[in-house]
């Protein structure tokens, strides 16, 4: 696990420190580059004049102090700037591992319960497509037809326009507006998370309600499922109950791997939906070729992988009872 | 007793032709067969029989689909039509080349770590630990801006993210075959350690690395257009499917701007999917697929 | 017909077509009150698969046929509902494998309180302490404790006797055991017989065990019935059958029992091997193994009929002497 960080935080140093061209044109601006007093500040200022060697040291230095530098589009430090969008990339990607864990579920208990025939074939199918699109595609199209053609669904953002945010408490703007009062915000902003984490989730919904799919089938053919039928419980109660009480632990061990991949949708689909979050600086930061934002990015998505890692060993340890007493 | 033998191997051979042609016609391989097909012909003749060029603005812009525009024009007036199905040109070939690329590093470098243990293969999971735990885009993007934007660099940068997934692949699998009993007979004769793992192992083990790589091929088509779609990998005025999503969102009302090129790779991606399905089931009928 | 279990001419096929296999061909089978009833066979006989289609657990692929009465109603047209109501209830049943028979996933204790609860409206409360008083009933130590255990934890003696608990938690008037000890060390095994003797001694309980070992048939049932290839071939009392049997196939069986007390060079096998379901001959199934065969076994299937010189139901054209058996079978 520390190699891993250490590796993570190695890579995008080297990474961020290749881009070929040269970063002094985004800090000072191209009128100034002659200038050389103004070139040496920037130098100094962004350690741009030592060695690469020299640069490393004074990263990893930084990074212990819990710095990441600072943007060069936004002139303000990198860790702030990400702490700042961070909510609303999570507020967006908890609602899609919502929809597409809930939803998951119940189209591979549909699937498995009617199994070979029409409702199964139509669910694999679907979850199947729903792997297959492009998401930022899905994006645009969900808005395209729910928005644009049918105006059942509001455009793309967070809040209505010209509504300010409810006051920071937790920065998930849904939390906020239910802790601070502000109940009319809160369907409005519902609203807005529907069709974003709709098409986030569409794809983690294909590849979980395959797992439930064939989990449960799996399980069913087991010995104490016919022991609970031998008990005289109904076929709801054998499969609801305690079949899919043990289909569901392969589960968690995908979801924990889903963040990772929740992560790379957001950065594909928060430009769509003018979402404010850790994506779209990610975007941004790539175009404008901000090598501590880009650096940023990438050891905070190293991060968020470790750290679901973790707890996905921990939420399985805790669900399954063998591992559990051990 | 050759006899016999050969006898067995004929027979095993037949069955599985016998057996492939069983699998292709089930629906989705077969779907997924008429894809692979019908991409490869446009992929080849397209330049022969498509109705326009697909650089040139041949009529007014942004004109909704019609007879003689079945998808309509985009923002420059080109036709939408023949862009995607000349962005097949540009994806594809490329994707192929990151598969192959990637199998053969990734199996190369999975089978010696698997195989020869000890500190080699210490190296080589680290590596491909810390090079898994980044988010494949944000990786990719990363090395993109390093890079520059282009096709080529796309390329690379795809490369760099994907050859570890078959690298654990194959090192897996060779693990597990190693323990194996022919494999201990072949040491127990005298078999040199590269002669095992070319004739006893491989052979074994590849059968999941060419599965993954025609499932791969199609998630390799779109890893590449989104990451076109951010404006890395191709540049305008190609016409990759990926970059013409994103003029289709800077055109949003004018939806068959991106309607095109979002189907083109679901179709890429779904069929190559049911293929890897059924060369699975070809090759290994004993696997686990789906029930 | 005052039997607890009445089964007749029941008829147990799976799949269809040419490749049906006949698994059940025919059988009557009755089960008095406080009755304990083996049912002995090789693996394939079709026991397991008669006494499955009393609860109607086999899978859809199954055809069932024949006559099925429980207490004197006809349970073989019962609808969905009331068979769950007999499942745990009135009749109970517990399997092979204890080691996969219970849920992984949840606690025992809450096991066999749902089965409680299932079949009377009692509280949790209620149903808790039951399970508890029914863990002492099968000697389970400290029962308090080990409601709360998850299956892992135990062994599989203890597990079974958990499954027994489970089985009977409804004071159930029948108990079919489907080889209960098969998978259980002899000693262990030794222990579950002695709970499902305790079971018939303290509540009346009828029980239909169903096993390949002799030894367990012994020691437990007061009936037997001895199938195979699908077929009852000789049936009566456990006395009866082990010194007076006269069909070939159980004295086959009962001379393959290795003997501890005389000296023999070899084991005697009964050589051939069982007929394969999806076949139907016209004769008897035993005759191609069998050494007293004639003609007339090749063509004519037996009947099953009482034996006037031993007094047990046989099927047999030529039945062997009985005389003969009384050494060779204690």
């Amino acid at each position: 696990m520390p190699f891993l960080l250490f590796g993570i935080v190695t890579i995008s140093f080297a990474i961020s420190r290749f881009i070929p061209s040269d970063p002094l044109i985004s800090i000072v601006g191209e009128r100034q580059l002659n200038n050389p007093v103004v070139v040496l500040a920037a130098k100094q200022r962004w350690g741009l004049d030592k060695s690469m060697f020299g640069q490393y040291t004074s990263y990893m230095g930084n990074l212990a102090k819990g710095d990441l530098g600072i943007s060069f589009r936004t002139k303000t430090p990198v860790v702030g700037d990400l702490l700042d969008r961070l909510p609303a990339t999570f507020e967006l990607a908890f609602t899609a591992m919502f929809f597409g864990t809930v939803g998951g579920v119940l189209l591979g208990v549909l699937a498995a319960s009617r199994r070979n025939k029409l409702a199964d074939h139509v669910s694999r199918l679907f979850a199947l497509v729903g792997s297959s699109l492009p998401v930022f595609w899905l994006g645009l199209v969900v808005l395209y037809v729910f928005y644009a053609r049918l105006g059942f669904m509001p455009g793309p953002g967070r809040l209505p326009p010209r509504v300010d945010s409810p006051d920071h408490i937790t920065g998930f703007y849904l939390l906020d507006a239910i802790l601070t009062g502000k109940f009319s915000l809160v369907w409005p902003i519902i609203q807005r998370l529907l069709l974003p984490a709709f098409a986030l989730g569409w794809g983690l919904m294909g590849i979980i309600s395959r797992l439930v799919r064939s989990s449960m089938l799996d399980e069913l053919q087991a010995d104490y499922v016919r022991t609970a039928r031998a008990k005289g419980l109904t076929e709801r109660m054998v499969f609801c109950k305690h079949a899919l009480r043990n289909a569901l632990l392969p589960v968690l061990t995908v979801l924990g791997f889903s963040i990772a991949s929740l992560l790379t949708g957001a950065v594909l689909t928060e430009t769509i939906f003018s979402w404010n979050g850790v994506g779209s600086y990610a975007v941004a930061a790539t175009r404008s070729l901000d090598y501590p934002a880009i650096n940023g990015v990438c050891i905070l998505g190293g991060i968020v992988f470790l750290i679901s890692n973790l707890v996905t060993d921990v939420l399985y340890a805790y669900a399954d009872p063998k591992i559990r007493l051990t | 007793m050759i006899a016999n033998k050969l006898e067995i191997e004929i027979e095993g051979r037949k069955s599985r032709l016998g057996r492939a042609s069983d699998v292709a016609k089930r629906p989705q391989v077969a779907f997924g067969l008429v894809i692979g097909i019908f991409w490869l012909i446009v992929l080849c003749s397209v330049s022969i029989w498509a109705p326009y060029d697909p650089l040139e603005a041949v009529s007014p812009r942004l004109l909704a689909p019609s007879m003689s525009h079945l998808l309509g024009t985009d923002a420059l007036g080109r036709d939408v039509l023949t862009r995607v199905l000349y962005g097949a040109r540009e994806s594809m070939p490329i994707a192929a080349a990151v598969i192959i690329c990637a199998t053969v590093i990734g199996t190369l470098l999975g089978a010696v770590a698997g195989y020869v243990g000890g500190w080699v293969d210490a190296v080589v999971m680290r590596i491909t630990d810390v090079v898994m735990a980044f988010p494949a885009i944000l990786l990719a993007m990363a090395i993109s801006a390093a890079l520059g934007p282009g096709l080529r660099n796309g390329f690379i940068a795809i490369l760099i993210v994907w050859w570890p997934i078959y690298a654990r692949l194959v090192r897996g699998q060779v693990l597990s075959i190693k323990q194996r009993e022919h494999v201990e007979a072949a040491i127990s004769i005298g078999a040199t350690r590269r002669r095992i793992l070319q004739k006893h192992v491989m052979p074994m083990a590849i059968t999941p690395v060419l599965v993954n790589a025609t499932m791969d091929f199609g998630q390799v088509v779109l890893f590449l257009a989104s990451l076109s779609f951010l404006g890395l990998g191709a540049l305008p005025p190609s016409p990759e499917w990926g970059s013409m999503i994103t003029e289709g969102a800077k055109n949003f009302y004018q939806w068959w701007i991106a309607v095109g090129p979002g189907l083109a790779i679901l179709t890429v991606v779904l069929g190559f999917n049911f293929l890897g399905d059924g060369l699975r089931d070809v090759l290994d009928p004993r696997s686990k697929g789906e029930k | 017909m005052s039997s607890l279990l009445s089964i007749k001419d029941l008829h147990v096929s799976f799949g269809n077509g040419p490749n049906s296999v006949d698994a059940v061909r025919g059988i009557n089978l009755d089960v008095e009150r406080g009755e304990i009833v083996g049912i002995v066979g090789e693996s394939g006989s079709g026991k397991s698969a008669s006494m499955l289609s009393v609860l109607r657990l086999l899978p859809p692929t199954a055809h069932i046929r024949g006559s099925i009465s429980f207490e004197g109603k006809d349970l073989f047209n019962a609808s969905s509902r009331e068979m769950r109501e007999i499942r745990g209830g009135k009749i109970g049943m517990i399997f092979q494998d204890p080691m996969t028979s219970l849920n992984p996933s949840f606690r025992i204790g809450a096991q066999i309180a749902e089965a409680i609860m299932l079949h009377s409206g009692v509280s949790t409360k209620v149903a808790v302490s039951k399970a508890t008083s029914l863990l002492e009933v099968v000697s389970i130590p400290r029962p308090s404790e080990s409601m709360s255990l998850f299956p892992h934890e135990l062994s599989g003696g203890m597990k079974q006797r958990i499954m027994i608990a489970m089985a009977i938690a409804n004071d159930p008037e029948l108990l079919i055991a489907d080889e209960p000890t098969t998978a259980l060390d002899v000693t262990i095994q030794a222990q579950i017989l002695e709970v499902l003797r305790g079971l018939r001694e303290t509540r009346q309980l009828s029980i239909v065990i169903i096993t390949h070992d002799l030894g367990v048939v012994a020691g437990l049932a007061d009936n037997v019935n001895v199938m195979y290839a699908g077929e009852i071939v000789e049936s009566g009392n456990v006395e009866g059958l082990f010194y007076k049997s006269s069909h070939p196939y159980s004295r086959g069986l009962l001379s393959c029992v290795p003997r501890l007390d005389i000296r023999e060079s070899a084991l005697h096998p009964i050589g051939g091997d069982p007929p394969k379901l999806s076949e139907r001959s016209p004769g008897c199934s035993f005759q191609p193994r069998c050494k007293s065969s004639t003609s007339l076994c090749e063509t004519t299937k037996p009947k099953l009929e009482r034996s006037v010189s031993s007094g047990l139901m046989v099927s047999c054209h030529n039945p062997m002497e009985s005389s003969e058996n009384a050494k060779a079978a204690i």
